[in-house]
């Protein structure tokens, strides 16, 4: 392939990342741009045919559909109020301490998030922490900064628990079950190791005791009907991936399964289900993953996976650590959609086996999670948390998320690299 | 002026050639061309000075025409990088195109490859003369602090 041919597909990459990164246009549209300019210039210099092309969408369908299901299921639980109902249940319990409510809520906040997509899980929790903080009279910016940076944090060690997750795990095969597996443990341990910092920055601002006022969380359900079904989709959904392996079904099959059902029994009317879906998300990745099929058409991946590998000097586990960091780094600025999608190539594009494979997913998988919530430009969470505290008349500087963001994901990503060392060894 | 003197630097010394400059013993030629070409460059900075001046006018009014706001954060450098690969990728799709149009398919081609050109090098004037501003703006400051920490230190010592 001449330089020039793969220098045009790497300048389509750049303007993606630089459209969404600077705002300048939705990313959705950002990546359809970069779908269009990659057809255009693939067919034009014969990089690839137009059933190729196609192709680029029709191997991934599965991911696709995955990402639709998930969002039909969960929109359908959300409507049931069973994430409402769960997180003031644990706002009573905490009686009105700011020191227990600030760590029932980054809990809740992450918990949320390992269901909910991470744009939904924020608002759920932004309208609590604003209710919360204005009732009792707190300062709110711990609790929106601590939240956000919970959200982002929440769902690593599972599959449906970030888009890029579903990414990788559709790529490289690792399954529900495999996730859980190889991340849980990191999971449980980042959380408490995310509060204990997020705690020991904010302590001095978590001061005064307030009597909180009565309610009942139940009056917030006002179907109980739907909530029940809701529910229960949702166990299923969970059940159902757990099993997903010995019943030899794929988890797009499940997410589809699930979601048709929800839509059966939940009773209420399909359009407004799909409208409130997030669709910026789902545009966005079909886009992308034309202008990264592209790329890999080129030839271009293949020849970052050798230097990558080359930059390690052989050695997998080094490369492994390189993906954590270059991933986690590159997620502070770039949508972490985007840098999975990118690596997933990257990884696959030497011949790994089972278990370096598995490895290289879960650095892959911890380094585009952690890094989202860097920097206010980090990702679609930060920002409309940011938005969310702003309507309430709160003018976060942002500077002081980002040296609350930068420590975070720093120790994050540090002990993510402890993890992977233990817990995969050095060998390889 | 400087492109005058520059001629003249070509075109004189060699009416005197053979000709030597008595007491310092340099040929006139060359003494000639030393103060031509002297003068030249002392017009030709102050044109360059000059014209950076204008560059900047006229970079301001034609971004400001292409929609560029008039900020001068590294969010604006983001946006001009945004427009110079936009005009190297539309450069790249047209070209062929224009340059199969019959008979004047190549001068079709080289202007659109000129105007692209010139967009790109306003383009790359204006995020050099950005991040040229960042950079003073950030020394200044840093200095600022330098001066205030050593008046400090002398108090403390006074």
């Amino acid at each position: 392939m001449p330089p020039e041919t793969i220098l045009v597909f790497i300048l389509v990459y750049v303007l993606v990342v630089l459209l969404s990164a600077t705002k300048m246009l939705p990313m959705s549209v950002a990546a359809l741009i970069g779908a269009l300019l990659t057809a255009w210039f693939g067919l034009q210099y014969e990089v690839f045919t137009y059933d190729e092309a196609m192709g680029f969408i029709g191997n991934n369908i599965n991911l696709i559909l995955l990402l639709i299901g998930i969002m039909v299921v969960v929109e359908v639980a959300d409507r049931g109020g069973l994430f409402r109902l769960g997180a003031l249940y644990s706002i009573k319990m905490a009686k009105g301490n700011p020191r227990v409510l600030f760590i029932t809520l980054c809990i809740i906040a992450a918990t949320v998030s390992m269901f909910l997509s991470d744009p939904t899980a924020i608002l759920l929790i932004a309208a609590a922490a604003i209710t919360i903080t204005k009732i009792l009279d707190y300062d709110p910016v711990p609790f929106f900064i601590s939240a956000t940076i919970m959200v982002n944090l929440g769902g690593t060690s599972t599959l449906i628990g970030s888009v890029s997750n579903m990414i990788i795990g559709v790529n490289t095969g690792l399954s529900f079950n495999d996730f859980i597996g190889y991340l849980a443990v990191a999971e449980i341990i980042l959380w408490a190791l995310t509060i204990l910092v997020l705690y020991c920055i904010f302590k001095s601002r978590l001061r005064e005791k307030r009597t909180p006022p009565t309610y009942n969380p139940w009056e917030s359900v006002q179907n109980k009907k739907l909530f029940w079904r809701s529910t229960i989709i949702l166990c299923l959904l969970i059940v159902l991936f757990v099993l997903s392996d010995i019943l030899s079904v794929g988890p797009e099959a499940v997410a589809l399964g699930c979601a048709v059902l929800a839509l059966a029994v939940s009773e209420i009317d399909p359009a407004e289900i799909f409208k409130r879906m997030d669709w910026e998300t789902i545009f966005f990745l079909t886009g992308f993953l034309f202008v990264v099929g592209g790329l890999e058409k080129t030839g271009f991946l293949g020849i970052l996976s050798t230097q990558l590998f080359h930059f390690a000097g052989g050695s997998l586990f080094l490369a492994t650590l390189m993906v954590l960091w270059s991933s986690g780094l590159a997620s502070t600025i770039v949508s972490n959609m985007a840098v999975a999608l990118t690596f997933t190539p990257i990884i696959l594009a030497r011949a790994l086996g089972s278990f370096e494979l598995a490895r290289m997913g879960c650095a892959l998988a911890l380094g585009t999670n952690l890094g989202g919530a860097a920097t206010p430009f980090s990702g679609s969470v930060v920002i409309m948390a940011l938005g969310a505290m702003k309507k309430e008349g709160i003018d976060l500087d942002f500077s002081e998320f980002t040296k609350v963001g930068f420590i975070t994901t720093f120790i994050q990503l540090a002990f993510a690299t402890v993890y992977i060392t233990v817990r995969f060894g050095i060998g390889g | 002026m400087a492109a005058i003197f520059g001629v003249i630097s070509i075109v004189v010394p060699p009416l005197v050639e053979g000709t030597t400059v008595p007491g310092i013993n340099v040929k006139g030629s060359f003494l000639l061309w030393v103060c031509f070409i002297l003068v030249t460059l002392i017009f030709a900075i102050r044109a360059l000075s000059d014209s950076l001046a204008l560059a900047d006018v006229l970079t301001d009014i034609f971004l400001r025409r292409l929609g560029a706001k008039k900020d001068r954060s590294l969010k604006r450098v983001g946006r001009d990088a945004i427009y110079i690969i936009v005009t190297i990728l539309l450069a790249s799709a047209f070209i062929p195109f224009l340059s199969a149009v019959a008979e004047i398919g190549t001068m079709l081609a080289g202007a659109a490859s000129l105007i692209a050109l010139f967009l790109i090098i306003v383009l790359i004037y204006d995020v050099g003369r950005i991040l040229y501003r960042t950079v003073e703006a950030k020394a200044e400051t840093l200095s600022d602090r330098l001066v205030k920490l050593a008046r400090r230190n002398r108090k403390k010592k006074g």
